[in-house]
């Protein structure tokens, strides 16, 4: 049971050397390197999918910078046009105004002078029927030309009275 | 009864090789020495069906082995620190190598354990004390600061850490004999007793348990032992990375 042995002892350590070196070389050579060489795509692919994302970034940014100047131009084109179109606006408005100011004064003229003239002609056949009346109560003829003065100065008193 | 243990005890010599070799007699090949070499050899063709095709994204077996190797890296590397990771294969390879050498009584064909031969032992322990030696020379930096180590932590611990180097690999070769043996009388008197069922639920513990626990107990104080062996270097390693780390900062 306690018997020492050279050649077991030997053999052992020969074995235990040979198989750990069969196991470094196959087993934990083999993993070791596909994990470093995992460790190592890994790090490639999150290097590339930073700079991937980089690009992006940029992209996004160029494209809302010429977003927001478009959308800058449109409000200033619409902008212009307002102010245009109030100008026109108030122009022709004020042009409409000037016309019926225009037109209704020189109706208002008209109406004027159509009054004058009625009542003008109004007087004179006043007159002329209140001579007539005159002659036919003083039977005789008046020199017509005396006479309608005479009338007209009296017409006028009564008109200041 | 008696006759039949001590035969089923005593390590047959399987065959010799009648080379006449001074001092040591002719080669006498043990029948540990040949369950060893089944074991060595299914661990072999395992390993290499295994790790055929490795690929950077794992299917199944890649992925428990490098579970596996992750583990043992981890395991040991409580043990260790960083500059022990050069010994993790070795240790790696011995706890696997006894793990099955103590199971292996409950595959049978007639296979006993190598590890309850002493001289297997024996040269599990001897090469365990060598790595420990040689592991706290090089951490020591030459054979100076090696001698030195002898008197840490102070210098009274002289003759008890001189007698360390004979009292570790006997302890560790005893204990792993020792179990490995107790367990296997223990299997054979309930094989005795009643052949079927009984021995089944017994071999749970003593081959299973206790050769699982034995292998591990083992590798562990190994490592334990290289551990404080190489800790100036596990020092100089912290020391500089500290260093690194406040100058990045």
């Amino acid at each position: 049971m306690l018997e020492f042995d050279f050649w077991t002892i030997l053999f052992s350590i020969i074995n235990i050397l040979v198989l750990f070196l069969f196991l470094k070389k196959f087993l934990f050579g083999r993993i070791n390197a596909i994990l470093e060489k995992r460790v190592s795509v890994v790090q490639d692919e999150m290097d590339k999918a930073k700079e991937e994302a980089q690009k992006a970034e940029k992209i996004r940014a160029d494209y809302e910078a010429s977003i927001s100047g478009a959308r800058e131009e449109a409000k200033k084109i619409i902008q212009d046009a307002q102010k245009t179109a109030n100008a026109q606006s108030a122009a022709i408005t004020q042009q409409a105004q000037e016309e019926a100011n225009r037109i209704v004064e020189s109706t208002r003229q008209e109406l004027q002078l159509e009054r004058e003239r009625s009542v003008a002609s109004a007087q004179n056949e006043i007159v002329s029927l209140a001579m007539e009346a005159a002659e036919k109560v003083l039977g005789r003829e008046m020199a017509d030309k005396d006479n309608r003065a005479i009338v007209d100065a009296f017409l006028k008193e009564e008109e200041e009275a | 009864m008696g006759e039949m243990l001590t035969e089923e005890l005593g390590n047959r010599t399987v065959f010799t090789i009648p080379i006449d070799i001074p001092f040591v007699g002719p080669i006498k090949i043990h029948e540990s020495i040949i369950v060893m070499w089944i074991i060595m050899a299914a661990i072999m063709i395992a390993v290499l069906i295994m790790t055929r095709k490795l690929k950077i994204v794992p299917g199944k077996t890649q992925a428990v082995l490098e579970l596996g190797v992750n583990f043992v890296y981890k395991f040991f590397g409580e043990n260790m620190g960083k500059a022990g990771k050069r010994y993790v294969p070795y240790l790696s390879t011995v706890l696997l190598y006894l793990c099955i050498s103590n199971i292996i009584g409950m595959i049978g064909f007639g296979m006993k354990p190598p590890t309850k031969d002493i001289n297997v032992t024996v040269a599990f322990a001897l090469l365990s004390i060598i790595l420990i030696e040689v592991a706290t020379f090089r951490a020591n930096g030459g054979l100076l600061g090696f001698m030195k180590s002898f008197t840490k932590p102070m210098a009274i611990m002289l003759p008890i850490n001189i007698m360390e180097i004979a009292i570790r690999p006997l302890s560790l070769c005893m204990r792993l004999f020792g179990n490995v043996l107790g367990s296997f009388v223990v299997m054979k008197l309930i094989e005795q007793l009643c052949g079927v069922i009984l021995p089944m639920v017994f071999s749970m513990y003593f081959d299973v348990f206790d050769g699982a626990i034995q292998a591990y107990v083992f590798v562990f104080l190994t490592s334990l032992f290289i551990g404080e062996g190489i800790e100036p270097e596990n020092e100089k390693i912290e020391a500089a990375e500290k260093l690194s780390l406040s100058a990045a900062k």
